[in-house]
């Protein structure tokens, strides 16, 4: 398949942000028009005499723009990881459920729900509940297990990490199901909810949160473009490189795991977003990981963030959950981009 | 014109009621047909448990689901299934001759496998408060408390007729009804809840969504404007989701602090205490009301 040249996809990525965010700032259930979100911006510089609505600004700084931040940051943390991931293992189905970490913060999640029951609601703290605690914790408990079962005095192998990352998930599955078992009705509710994904509950909190971590990852990952260049040709190979393989594992998944943990802790699960994006952006800019991470960063925020506003209005005023929008809009995209591949093998 | 049809119906299946089989048409369209009055029932959902305890049914309840609470009798009942799972060995063995379900909250799944077994099943789906008198008097004729089930079908209808007689006319208030807030889940128009509100003289402001249950978001509420919330749900436990709401002073009810709780057994249990719960619903709203007209 011809191949598009790096720079020129990453530019206009670069471009379709803020575009994209733009976009998402404008769209909602209310209406409110582009003069109308101009006068709000005025109304924030301090020189500013205009004045905006109080409900038009109330929307669009506390509602929507923290919710599109989220979006933004989710995405990129997700999409990134994801093409780390597939990178370290060298499998093309891997994504950041592999080392354990999705299901490790969803049993997290329903064991505080469970045993703290009424408690949970009440005790927030920086915004993040009890709920996302336990899921951040439960994250990184699995991805520990999953690197130390892996790991022995020759080093980690990366397909016995595969196979514990299944195993953990498996027992992670089986502990969920029985902790639903003893649930009641409320419990189970947000389960579920929480299972489903949700940007919904957004404030500027959570995103203050996230963005440290969407920052630290977009910072750090890049720095071993050329390790997990190398680990393309194999771990012997890479080590002959001089790469310090070892460090670079562990390094790559501390840092995923600790992205993973806290965008599920922040919007629950959300599925596709990195799996496939890592793959689309390699299949039309090949697989320099120079290129493809700052790529798939991209591409990911503008997916979940044009797949979000989407799900705020296309039944307004009632919402879809936003994983849906994400597969339906991704997938058809990624099926063509195989299609063409094909055709050209 | 319905209520007489109901009534008529009613003396002429009392008089008939020795002679010939039971036979009365649950809310899938279905006819239930018993030899009989029913001795040995199940009864899947608690709201079902409930109205069988009120028109004296609940003696004969031999199995009931988890959640069945309600009157402190029906905590001792055989359970027989939850939300996700039914013991179709365990109600087979129970050798019921009536089995109770409702078609929302059990789903097709446990109500298909019942039909299959061969189990006679009467499905309810109640959607508007005055289904509720009809659904007593239903299942006072297949538990054979005919008259008792009549009484109770005509003490609901009085009262449900007194409270849409002192607020049905007032003046609209905008309501929203919340059963989630993290994130926000809310009621529409199809649901019994939505009746309720529309009997205390309100108007609920999702009422128009289309899934029965919809999700919605902070935005779409503001927008919504509504004058009053009534919260259910969880909410009972914790009094933290109240204060969530503080930060929307643009939203009228919470500038005018018209946020209510009503317990949501009252409310959510489609039985006779839902009464109870309209009648909270009727005085939050009229509260709301005048509140707002002085």
């Amino acid at each position: 398949m011809r191949r598009f040249s790096p720079p020129f996809v990453i530019g206009l990525l670069v471009f379709l942000l803020p575009l994209v965010v733009i976009f998402a700032i404008g769209t909602g259930t209310v209406n409110i028009s582009i003069d109308e979100i101009l006068r709000a911006i005025m109304a924030l510089l301090p020189s500013g005499s205009a004045s905006a609505s109080s409900q038009a600004s109330t929307i669009l700084f506390d509602i929507r723009l923290p919710r599109v931040l989220l979006a933004l940051c989710l995405g990129a943390i997700l999409a990134i990881s994801g093409a780390v991931m597939q990178g370290l293992f060298r499998n093309p189905l891997a994504d950041p459920s592999l080392i354990g970490v999705s299901g490790g913060a969803s049993v997290g999640a329903s064991m505080v729900i469970v045993m703290a029951g009424g408690w949970v609601q009440s005790s927030a703290a920086l915004g993040l509940s009890a709920v996302a605690m336990g899921a951040f914790t439960g994250g990184f408990i699995a991805t520990i297990l999953v690197y130390r079962l892996a790991t022995s005095n020759i080093g980690t192998s990366v397909t016995t990490m595969l196979l514990a990352g299944i195993a953990i998930g498996a027992i992670a599955g089986a502990l969920n199901s029985l902790l639903s078992y003893f649930a009641d009705n409320d419990m189970l509710r947000q389960m579920s909810l929480w299972q489903m994904g949700n940007l919904s509950t957004a404030n500027w909190s959570r995103v203050a949160i996230i963005a440290a971590v969407a920052v630290l990852l977009v910072g750090l990952f890049p720095r071993d473009s050329r390790a997990l260049n190398a680990l393309l040709l194999g771990e012997s190979e890479a080590r002959h490189l001089g790469i310090d393989v070892q460090r670079v594992k562990r390094r790559l998944i501390v840092l995923t795991a600790l992205g993973i943990g806290t965008s599920v802790a922040m919007a629950g699960m959300i599925g596709f977003v990195g799996l496939v994006i890592p793959h689309a952006i390699r299949l039309l800019i090949g697989p320099d990981h120079r290129w493809l991470l700052p790529g798939s960063a991209l591409a990911g925020a503008i997916l979940l963030i044009v797949a979000d506003s989407l799900a705020r209005v296309v039944v307004a005023p009632t919402e879809l959950p936003t994983g849906i929008l994400t597969a339906l809009l991704g997938a058809p995209f990624f099926v063509a981009l195989l299609i063409q591949r094909r055709r050209e093998i | 014109m319905r209520r007489w049809l109901l009534l008529g119906l009613l003396f002429f299946s009392v008089a008939w009621a020795e002679i010939a089989e039971i036979s009365v048409v649950d809310d899938q369209g279905n006819l239930v047909v018993l030899p009989a009055p029913a001795q040995r029932i199940i009864s899947l959902a608690p709201n079902l448990t409930e109205v069988l305890f009120y028109v004296g049914a609940g003696e004969q309840i031999i199995g009931a689901d988890e959640y069945s609470n309600y009157p402190e009798e029906a905590k001792s009942i055989i359970r027989v299934n939850n939300h996700a799972a039914a013991n179709y060995e365990l109600i087979l063995s129970l050798k019921p001759d009536l089995v109770v379900a409702w078609e929302s909250g059990n789903g097709e799944q446990i109500i298909g496998r019942m039909k299959e077994l061969g189990l006679p099943i009467f499905v309810v789906e109640t959607r508007k408060m005055n289904a509720i008198p009809e659904l007593f008097t239903r299942l006072g004729r297949l538990t054979g408390h005919d008259e008792m089930a009549g009484q109770r079908a005509q003490d609901f209808s009085q009262r449900l007729n007194g409270l849409r007689e002192t607020f049905g006319g007032q003046t609209d208030v905008r309501v929203f009804y919340q059963i989630w807030n993290d994130p926000f889940i809310t009621l529409n128009g199809e649901h019994l809840v939505s009746d309720v509100i529309d009997l205390c003289g309100g108007v609920n402001v999702f009422s128009e969504a289309i899934p029965l249950v919809p999700y919605v978001n902070i935005e779409a509420i503001m927008d919504a404007d509504p004058q009053v919330i009534i919260a259910s749900g969880s909410s009972e436990k914790n009094e933290q989701w109240r204060d969530s709401w503080s930060s929307w002073q643009g939203i009228s009810a919470v500038a005018s602090g018209n946020i209510y709780l009503i317990p949501p057994d009252l409310m959510q249990r489609h039985s006779s205490r839902i009464l109870d719960g309209a009648e909270y619903m009727c005085d939050f709203l009229h509260r709301t009301r005048s509140a707002s007209e002085t």
